[in-house]
């Protein structure tokens, strides 16, 4: 997933939360939200998206985030060998390399530095932060008191507790997660009363118990990954805000409410003293007017929650990730058939008159398990049975291909579901091979949609009938082409083997669209006009014929139309200038023929 | 010396107090047992205190020299003492102590001797 996927995705359980947060923070226990937000902080760290069948994005249909996925940094290595359309020998592509999880996919590489230095200096910064404050905690002295040491006794807890107190430090904070340490400043040794020390003992123990240190650690990891994200600074805030008011609730929950008030007056008296290293650590007392305003008030109002809020908030924590931090999943159904995939060689020739493009399978049902790293970070996924997934959606067909002139696609390697629905391809940059020619195969960046009629899907489904036969096409000038070689099965020109056809046979088939064949001139017709030009241009093979046209007479140029399920449906007239034009666009890779090794 | 200690740079100082003179390792040694502080903690305060004029360092060994008695941390801490929280009186510290628990006759009779020499001076 890219780093904006995640982003979009967190940003939307951020939003979530905030909506719950507003009406009730002060109804359910506090610990919900913290939850509420570990999950946020989680959703926004993991790469991989988690699906469920009841994720929003699935149910509104949102568009996920557009993926104009440009500009990460690898190339790949493959089956293919390509020779670049017009000159210089062969080439082979570069090594593999792979792609980080985390690339932004932004729309060129200048964002994916940005970004970068924008994550290096938040985690540097807290990282600095984190040493600095360590080494002075280090220096802190272990305390002696009596008083003290019978109280923190009483906390239980499986791992070590220790209790140390400093002149460095202005307020109490707890520090360590294997080896927790609860540090009082100095002061606090003489210069405070028994209940006093009580609360803050219990308050930080609180927040040792739940592994408060460990959740600021994720939401600091988040925060510098996402650093360009408002909402999730705001998260952030919010977060260790509401760690504070969850342990203020535990620490009355094990004392008992009616300490409320003397909770209260402790912290205020605290609140003088503070320490300056408040992100890192659970500080006791609080910096800003607002949020000390919230805490008293939150304690005031701490009253024991019933069960029925604790059912209330669970359901509200589980809901909340299933809806918002999960991505929608098509149901699967196994019963299709198991893709087709072929893994093919491409060779573009020059035979001195022109092009000559070549597709050759060799190899069916490829495992192409080393490749799909490749393909993950723009959206696809493979599950276990091994169909393809496009951002979540069944992938009816994935090409492999790029394009080496306009409307010239060759395709290197196909993927074909029956049962899929979303028609894909990959987007390559031609990169130069430094010796003058350029690789189309050069640099993978990105795997984008078929507009709905580009792809002609029944015509895909048996590779194996069209191995037959085909035919070997030269492409002379722009968008011209004849075959020039045909294979048993094949339709070639004029020489009369039309699959075992005659040409009064073949030409019988078009008779229900207005063709007529006058097989003793050698003279086609189409509604009475005189054809020069004839095209039959299929998945499985491309027929064409020219006519000679008496002199003085002008012949048209027909050409075969097929509906979406690849049958016959009509014959239609081609002027002059739509030859080429028809030509290049029709002759995609869905019509490229396939010849058999 | 300018900067004020702080409580670990004087637990340090009190092992050199107390021995006189001492190698870092040494006093590393001493405060592991003491107060649990690891080697890189220890030498880090005394780099500190060296920093701060309260050591002196000689090799070979890195032997360590306090430069600073303990008395005198000792009047610069009441003084200040006296300074921020008595309104510079030391008098109002005097009446403080006195006030806080009952003295022997021996120590009112120390005390006074204390303020006589202090008088003359």
């Amino acid at each position: 997933m890219s780093i904006l996927e995640m982003s979009f995705y967190g940003s939307m359980m951020i939003l979530a939360v905030l909506l719950f947060r507003v009406p009730l923070l002060n109804r359910l226990p506090k610990r919900t939200f913290t939850a509420l937000w570990s999950i946020a902080a989680i959703r926004l760290i993991l790469p991989f998206p988690v699906y469920s069948p009841f994720s929003l994005y699935g149910l509104l249909s949102l568009p996920d985030t557009p993926s104009e996925s440009n500009g990460s940094a690898f190339t790949y290595t493959g089956l293919y060998e390509v020779t670049a359309s017009n000159d210089l020998g062969i080439n082979t592509a570069s090594e593999t390399v792979c792609a980080d999880t985390y690339t932004p996919c932004f729309s060129s590489s200048v964002w994916l530095y940005i970004w970068l230095f924008g994550a290096a200096a938040m985690a540097l910064t807290f990282l600095l932060l984190y040493f600095r404050s360590k080494r002075e905690f280090k220096a802190s002295l272990p305390v002696d008191n009596e008083r003290i040491n019978a109280l923190a006794g009483g906390l239980r807890l499986r791992r070590k507790l220790r209790i140390r107190h400093s002149d460095r430090i202005s307020s109490p904070l707890a520090y360590g997660v294997l080896r927790p340490v609860i540090l009082l400043p100095s002061s606090y040794l003489t210069n405070s009363e028994e209940k006093e020390i009580e609360f803050v003992l219990i308050h930080e123990f609180v927040h040792i118990c739940r592994f408060d240190a460990v959740k600021k650690l994720f939401c600091i990891t988040a925060l510098c990954l996402h650093w360009f994200n408002p909402l999730v600074w705001l998260m952030f805030f919010l977060f260790n805000r509401d760690m504070e008011l969850a342990c203020d609730e535990g620490v009355l929950r094990h004392m008992g409410e009616e300490f409320k008030t003397q909770y209260a007056a402790a912290l205020i008296k605290a609140e003088a003293r503070k320490s300056g290293l408040d992100p890192l650590f659970s500080a006791f007392a609080f910096k800003k007017g607002a949020a000390a305003e919230e805490r008293i008030k939150a304690i005031m109002k701490t009253k024991t929650h019933t069960l029925v809020s604790a059912a209330l908030s669970a359901i509200l924590i589980c809901g909340s990730a299933t809806v918002f931090a999960s991505s929608p999943a098509e149901n699967t159904d196994n019963t299709a058939a198991a893709p087709i995939t072929s893994a093919a060689q491409i060779a573009v020739e020059d035979n001195g008159e022109g092009q000559i493009g070549k597709l050759t399978v060799i190899e069916k049902n490829v495992n192409y398990d080393e490749n799909l790293e490749r393909y993950k970070p723009f959206g696809l996924e493979e599950d276990e049975n091994g169909i393809l997934y496009y951002k979540g959606k069944r992938v009816r067909f994935f090409s492999d291909c790029t394009e080496i002139e306009e409307g010239m696609e060759i395709s290197g390697f196909n993927y074909i579901d029956e049962a899929g629905e979303v028609d894909i391809h990959t987007v390559y940059e031609e990169t130069p091979n430094g010796d003058g020619s350029s690789n189309p195969f050069g640099k993978l960046v990105g795997i984008e949609e078929y507009k709905p009629d580009e792809v002609n899907f029944p015509a895909m489904l048996s590779p194996e009938v069209v191995s037959e036969g085909g035919a070997t096409v030269a492409f002379i000038g722009e968008g011209e082409f004849e075959i020039i070689e045909g294979t048993e099965g094949a339709y070639a020109e004029g020489d009369g083997s039309q699959g075992g056809m005659t040409l009064e046979e073949k030409f019988a088939q078009y008779k229900d669209y207005g063709i007529t064949y006058d097989e003793n001139n050698d003279a086609l017709y189409y509604n009475g006009k005189i054809v020069g030009y004839f095209i039959d241009l299929t998945s499985t093979g491309v027929f064409t014929k020219t006519f000679e046209v008496p002199e003085g007479e002008e012949g048209i140029a027909v050409k075969t139309l097929y509906d979406d399920s690849g049958k016959l449906c009509g014959i239609e007239e081609i002027t002059g200038t739509e030859i080429s034009f028809d030509l290049v666009e029709t002759f995609s890779y869905n019509d490229i023929e396939i010849t058999n090794v | 010396m300018e900067e004020k200690l702080f409580n670990s740079e004087l637990k340090v100082m009190d092992v050199l107090w107390r021995e006189g003179e001492a190698t870092a390792k040494h006093i590393a040694q001493v405060l592991s047992d003491e107060v649990g502080w690891n080697v890189n903690t220890t030498y880090t305060l005394i780099k500190r205190c060296i920093k701060k004029g309260a050591i002196e360092r000689s090799e070979p060994n890195f032997t360590c020299r306090p430069l600073i008695k303990k008395e005198e941390i000792q009047r610069l801490e009441t003084d200040e003492l006296v300074n921020k929280v008595y309104d510079g009186s030391v008098d109002k510290l005097f009446t403080a102590l006195l006030g806080r628990k009952k003295l022997s006759e021996d120590q009112i009779k120390r005390l006074w001797a204390i303020v006589e020499e202090n008088e003359e001076k």
